[in-house]
C-alpha cells in the first residue's frame, strides 16, 4: 500500500551534502537549542511544570474557596485575571490547572511509554507472530476515532482524571508502538546488530546496547507530540465532565464552567482557552523542532524558481564582448553551437557561499560530442544542469555566459528558457525511472512536448510518439504508449527519455551519466543508440560521465574536470593516449583495463577535496606525484593552444598543469 | 477494480471481529459484576438479576461472546439500559446529524486546507508561506471546545447570524440544515484544515523537488503547466490518504462539538451513555463507528488506486 519512491534520485550531487561533510556536526541537543523557537517552547513547558509543582506557594487563593459576592469580576487589583462564577480567582485556578495538566500528561505517557515502547520493541525485534498480533491489535485500535474509544473505556472504568488519562494513554499506545516498531526494524537490519548477534550477545543486551539508543530519538519526538495530545484530551474530556472531577481544577473544567455562563460574562472563557492553546502550541513546536533536529531532513527548498542564470553579472556584458578572464587568444571565432565561458556556480545554502564550479569554458560544435569527465563531486553534473538552466535554488550560477548559437541563455527567465528547452536543447538524466513522472503514461509524457511545442493534434502527436519509440528501439511502440513508468525497466525508461528528448528535434542533447544507473549489459546498447542518433540527426551531444570507456566510445572531444575546474580539454584520442595533465594520467592508470596482470591496480592517493577546502594552488597538487612548490602556491590558469595541424578555431586544447611541457605522461598505453 | 474492492472488503473481516471483541470485552473489563457496576452499590439483588439476564451475563463467557456477536452482526445490540429504545433505534436516530456534521466539516477542512496548503507550497519561503505556517500552528493548538463556545458567543449570541443550538434535518429545510452546521463544522474542521494545509504544503514541496519535475522543465513546459499537471496529480496521492485519516478524526471530534452545539448525534449519545454507564449503547456505537471508518478507508483506497498507477489493483 505504501509507495516506494525512488530514493536513488538522491544520488545526484546535492550541494547540501557538502555542508554536512565540512561542518563539524554539533550534537542533537546543541542543534535543538540553536533552533531557538522550539527551545523557547521547551523552556515554557519546563516553567509550566515548575508552576505546577509550586502551585500551593504561587496561587494566591485556594481553588476550593468560593465567594459568590466576587463572581464575574474582570481583571483588576483583586483578581489579576478576573474571577469565575463562584468568585474564584482565575489566576489561581490556572495555576492549579497546570498541576492537573502535568498530572494528566504523566498518567497518559506512563501508559503509552510502558505499553508502546515495550510492545514496539517486542514486535520489531522478535518479529514473527508476536509482531503480527501486536500490529493487528494496533491496526484495530487505530482504525477507530480515538475520542470515541477513550469515552467507551471511561464509561467502563468510570470517570475521573486518572481513568480518563489511562484511557487516553491506551488510545495513544498503538501510535507509539508503530513508531518504536519501525525504528527497531530499522536498526535490527543494520550491520552492527548483526555483528552483535554473531558475537552471541544476549537479546536483552542487544536491545539495551544497540537498539534502544537508536529507538530513543523517535520516542522522544513522538512523546512531544503526545504531550500536546494528552493536554488536549484532558481538557476535552474534563470539558465533557468525564475527566477531572470537583474539587480538583482543570483548564477543561474551567472552560465548561465558563461556557455555562458565557452569555452573562464571556471573559472567563479567555484565560483557560489561551492556557490550553499556548501549552499545546508549545508542545507541538518542541515536537517539530525535535523532528527537524533528529530526522535531519534537509529543509525542503523549492526548486521551482529558476534562479540559476538570473543573477549572473557577466551576462550583462553587452555587445557580446568577451567576459574578463577568458584566456582564449584573440582569434576570429566561428560561432559554435554552444559556447560556455567562465562559468561559476556557487552553493549558497550554507553559512557562507562555497564555490562549486569556477572558471569553466568550453565550446561544442554542431554534430560534435563533448564528454565531461570527472570523479563524483567534480562539478560535471552541475555544469550540465547549468547549460539547461536547471540549477536548483541552493546552487545558482554566479557568473559566466552560456550561448546557444550566439544567443545568451544566462539571465533568461523560466518562460523564455521554456521556449528553448525541449525544442533546441534537451536533456536526459542519470536515473531514468525517477526522471519520468510516475503518475502519467509514457504516451502522455511523450506527446506533451509535441503538442505544446509543435502544436500537433492528439492523434498526430501519438503517431509521432510511436515512431520515436520505434526509433529508440522499443518493440510494440503503440502498446508501450499506454504503459506507466513503473512498468518499464531502467534501460527501457532511458530509451523513453531519449525519445522524449528527441521529440522536437533539438540541436543539443545533454546527457548526464546516461548509462550509470543501468545494467552493464544495457549500457553499450544505449550508448550505441545515442551515438547513432547523434550522427543521423547532426545533433550535438554533451555527455557527462565518469566512465572513460564511454568517452572513448562516443566522444569527439573530452574535458577532464577536477574540483570544479577543467584541468584538461582536447580531442579524445589525444586526451586518452597522451594526457597532458597528471590528473588525467592518474585517472587513466586507475582504469581496471590498464592494470598490468600480477600488479596491484593503480589508485590515486587521497580523496577529492570538498569544495570548501580546495587548495590555494593547483587543486590537484596534494595528490599529484609531480607537484612542486610552485604548484602548491600558485593557482594555475588553463592555457589554450591550437592543436597542431588543425585550423578550426573552435577546437580548444587546454591544459591547467604548469609542468605539462616537461612531464612525459603516458596514460594507459 | 471489482476484485480489488472485494479483496479490500475481505481484509476488513479481522478488524470487524476485533472491534466486536473490544466492544464485548468493554462490559467485562469493568471491575465486579457489570450489573452491579451499572446499577450502583445500592442495587437490589432482583435488579441485578434482571440486568444480568438483560445482558446475558448468566451464561458462560464464550457462549455469551458467541451469542452477542451473532446478534451484533444482525445489528442487534440489545436495549439501552436506561432508555426504552433499542440500541439500534437510538444509534440510527443519531446518525443523520452526525454524518451531516462530519461531511460538512471534512468538506470545509478540505477546502480551507487545500487552498492554504497550495498557497503556501507554491510560494514557499515567501511571507505568505510563513503566515500560513503560523496560522496552521495556531489552528493545531486551538481546542475545538473553546472555539465552539467563542464562535457561538460571537456569531450566535452577539451577531445572531447562526443558530447555536440544535440540528435541522436536511429533508426538512436544506438551508437551515446548512446554516445550523456552519459554526459546528467550522470548529470541527479547523484541526483537519490545519493538518491538511501542512501536509499539502509538504507534499507540494516534496513533489517539486523530484527528478521528474526537472525533466518537465527540461522539456520546456511552462511553470504553470508543470504545477497544474505534473505536480498536482502526484501531490494528490498523500493528500487523499490524509483526508481519510482526518475524516476519522472529525468523527471523534463530533463527541465534543455536538455537546457544545446541542446536536443530538452519535457523539452526544456516547457522552450521555458514558455518564450513565449505558454499556450496550456504547458497544453499538463502537461497532457502528468501526464500520463507518472501514467504509471511508475503502473509498480512500479506491481513490488511491485511481490516482497512483503504481498501486497494483490485485
Amino acid at each position: 500500500m505504501t509507495i516506494s519512491h525512488d530514493d536513488a534520485a538522491a544520488a545526484e550531487i546535492d550541494p547540501t551534502e557538502f555542508e554536512v561533510h565540512t561542518e563539524s556536526q554539533p550534537g542533537a541537543w546543541r542543534r535543538f537549542v540553536r533552533l531557538r523557537v522550539p527551545f523557547a517552547a521547551l523552556l515554557f513547558l519546563g516553567l509550566l511544570a515548575l508552576i505546577a509543582i509550586l502551585a500551593p506557594v504561587l496561587a494566591s487563593q485556594d481553588p476550593i474557596q468560593q465567594d459568590t459576592q466576587a463572581a464575574f469580576r474582570l481583571p483588576g487589583a483583586d483578581f489579576p485575571l478576573g474571577s469565575d462564577r463562584y468568585g474564584r480567582d482565575i489566576l489561581s485556578l490556572l495555576i492549579y490547572g497546570a498541576r492537573t495538566a502535568v498530572l494528566a500528561v504523566f498518567y497518559a505517557l506512563a501508559v503509552t511509554l510502558l505499553l508502546g515502547v515495550v510492545g514496539g520493541l517486542l514486535a520489531g525485534f522478535l518479529g514473527g507472530w508476536v509482531d503480527k498480533i501486536l500490529s493487528r491489535v494496533a491496526d484495530v485500535i487505530l482504525s477507530l476515532p480515538g475520542l470515541v474509544l477513550a469515552i467507551a473505556l471511561i464509561a467502563v472504568l468510570g470517570s475521573g482524571l486518572r481513568n480518563a488519562m489511562l484511557a487516553t494513554g491506551l488510545i495513544m499506545t498503538p501510535t507509539m508502538l508503530r513508531v518504536v516498531r519501525a525504528a527497531t526494524l530499522g536498526v535490527t537490519h543494520e550491520q552492527f546488530v548483526d555483528a552483535a548477534r554473531t558475537m552471541a550477545l544476549s537479546r536483552g543486551r542487544i536491545v539495551v546496547r544497540h537498539v534502544l539508543p537508536n529507538v530513543f530519538p523517535a520516542v522522544v519526538t513522538q512523546t512531544a507530540i503526545m504531550v500536546s495530545f494528552a493536554i488536549m484530551a484532558e481538557a476535552g474530556l474534563s470539558f465533557l465532565g468525564l475527566g477531572t472531577q470537583d474539587p480538583d481544577v482543570s483548564w477543561g473544567m474551567m472552560l465548561s464552567d465558563a461556557a455555562a455562563t458565557y452569555r452573562i460574562e464571556p471573559w472567563a472563557m479567555v484565560p483557560p482557552g489561551v492556557a490550553i492553546a499556548v501549552t499545546v502550541l508549545a508542545a507541538n513546536l518542541v515536537g517539530d523542532g525535535l523532528n527537524d533536529v533528529i530526522a535531519r531532513k534537509p529543509i525542503a527548498r523549492s526548486r521551482r524558481r529558476n534562479t540559476s542564470p538570473a543573477a549572473a553579472p557577466a551576462a550583462a556584458a553587452p555587445g557580446g564582448s568577451r567576459p574578463v578572464g577568458w584566456r582564449g587568444a584573440a582569434r576570429p571565432e566561428i560561432t559554435p553551437l554552444l559556447a560556455v565561458r567562465d562559468l561559476e556556480i556557487t552553493a549558497t545554502a550554507g553559512s557562507e557561499p562555497t564555490s562549486l564550479v569556477t572558471d569553466l569554458s568550453f565550446d561544442i560544435r554542431r554534430g560534435e560530442t563533448l564528454a565531461l569527465i570527472g570523479e563524483s563531486g567534480s562539478g560535471k553534473t552541475l555544469t550540465s544542469l547549468a547549460v539547461m538552466g536547471l540549477l536548483s535554488e541552493g546552487t545558482p550560477l554566479t557568473g559566466g555566459s552560456i550561448r546557444l548559437v550566439g544567443q545568451e541563455l544566462v539571465g533568461l527567465d523560466e518562460k523564455e528558457l521554456g521556449r528553448i528547452r525541449g525544442t533546441r536543447m534537451s536533456m536526459i538524466f542519470q536515473e531514468p525511472t525517477a526522471a519520468l513522472n510516475p503518475a502519467f503514461t509514457v504516451g502522455f509524457q511523450l506527446t506533451e512536448g509535441l503538442r505544446i511545442h509543435k502544436s500537433l493534434s492528439k492523434q498526430d502527436a501519438r503517431r509521432q510518439a510511436a515512431e520515436l519509440l520505434d526509433l529508440v528501439g522499443i518493440a510494440n511502440p503503440t502498446q508501450r504508449l499506454a504503459a506507466y513508468p513503473h512498468e518499464l525497466s531502467g534501460g527501457m525508461a532511458q530509451r523513453v527519455m531519449i525519445a522524449m528528448a528527441l521529440s522536437c528535434d533539438p540541436e543539443l542533447l545533454v546527457a548526464d551519466e546516461p548509462t550509470t544507473a543501468l545494467d552493464v549489459t544495457i549500457q553499450a546498447t544505449i550508448l550505441d543508440l545515442l551515438h547513432d542518433i547523434r550522427r543521423d540527426r547532426r545533433m550535438s551531444l554533451l555527455v557527462v560521465t565518469h566512465d572513460l570507456g564511454v568517452v572513448a566510445d562516443i566522444a569527439d572531444r573530452a574535458a577532464v574536470m577536477y574540483a570544479g575546474q577543467i584541468v584538461e580539454i582536447g580531442p579524445v584520442a589525444q586526451v586518452l593516449s597522451t594526457p597532458g595533465h597528471p590528473y588525467t594520467d592518474a585517472l587513466l592508470r586507475a582504469m581496471p583495463q590498464s592494470a598490468v596482470r600480477g600488479q596491484p591496480l593503480a589508485t590515486i592517493p587521497g580523496i577529492v577535496p570538498a569544495p570548501s577546502s580546495w587548495p590555494v594552488g593547483c587543486r590537484f597538487a596534494p595528490r599529484c606525484d609531480y607537484a612542486t612548490d610552485v604548484c602548491r602556491e600558485q593557482a594555475p590558469a588553463l592555457t589554450w593552444s591550437p592543436p597542431p595541424g588543425l585550423l578550426d578555431e573552435s577546437v580548444q586544447n587546454g591544459n591547467r598543469c604548469v609542468r605539462s611541457d616537461e612531464l612525459a605522461l603516458e596514460g594507459s598505453r | 477494480m471489482v476484485r480489488f474492492i472485494a479483496w479490500r472488503i475481505l481484509t476488513f473481516v479481522p478488524i470487524i471481529v476485533g472491534a466486536l471483541a473490544v466492544s464485548f470485552l468493554l462490559l467485562h473489563l469493568s471491575p465486579g459484576s457489570p450489573a452491579l457496576y451499572i446499577l450502583g452499590e445500592t442495587a437490589t439483588p432482583e435488579d441485578v438479576a434482571r440486568v444480568d439476564a438483560q445482558l446475558g451475563l448468566d451464561q458462560p463467557f464464550l457462549v455469551q461472546f458467541g451469542q452477542w456477536t451473532l446478534r451484533a452482526l444482525g445489528g442487534d445490540f440489545g436495549t439501552s439500559v436506561f432508555g426504552s429504545l433499542t440500541v439500534g433505534e437510538a444509534v440510527s436516530e443519531a446518525i443523520p446529524a452526525t454524518m451531516s456534521l462530519a461531511l460538512v466539516s471534512i468538506v470545509f477542512a478540505l477546502l480551507a486546507g487545500l487552498s492554504l496548503g497550495l498557497l503556501a507550497g507554491l510560494n514557499s519561503g515567501s511571507p505568505l508561506d510563513r503566515l500560513v505556517t503560523g496560522l496552521t500552528s495556531i489552528g493545531l493548538a486551538i481546542p475545538s471546545f473553546w472555539l465552539g463556545v467563542v464562535v457561538s458567543f460571537v456569531f450566535g449570541v452577539k451577531l445572531g447570524w447562526f443558530p447555536i443550538v440544535g440540528f435541522t434535518p436536511i429533508e426538512e429545510n436544506p438551508l437551515e440544515w446548512f446554516r445550523g452546521l456552519i459554526l459546528p463544522a467550522l470548529c470541527l474542521g479547523l484541526l483537519g484544515a490545519a493538518v491538511i494545509a501542512r501536509h499539502t504544503r509538504t507534499a507540494l514541496l516534496d513533489t517539486l523537488s523530484r527528478d521528474y519535475i526537472r525533466t518537465a522543465r527540461a522539456k520546456g513546459l511552462s511553470p504553470r503547466r508543470i504545477r497544474l499537471v505534473h505536480v498536482l496529480k502526484n501531490a494528490a496521492v498523500p493528500i487523499v490518504t490524509l483526508t481519510g485519516l482526518q475524516f476519522i478524526g472529525v468523527l471523534g471530534g463530533t463527541v465534543i462539538v455536538e455537546s457544545i452545539f446541542g446536536i443530538s448525534g452519535i457523539g452526544r449519545l456516547i457522552v450521555q451513555a458514558a455518564h450513565q454507564k449505558d454499556i450496550p449503547i456504547i458497544q453499538g456505537i463502537v461497532v457502528y463507528m468501526t464500520v463507518v471508518v472501514l467504509v471511508v478507508n475503502l473509498i480512500i483506497d479506491v481513490a488511491y488506486a485511481a490516482l497512483d498507477p503504481r498501486m497494483s489493483v490485485s
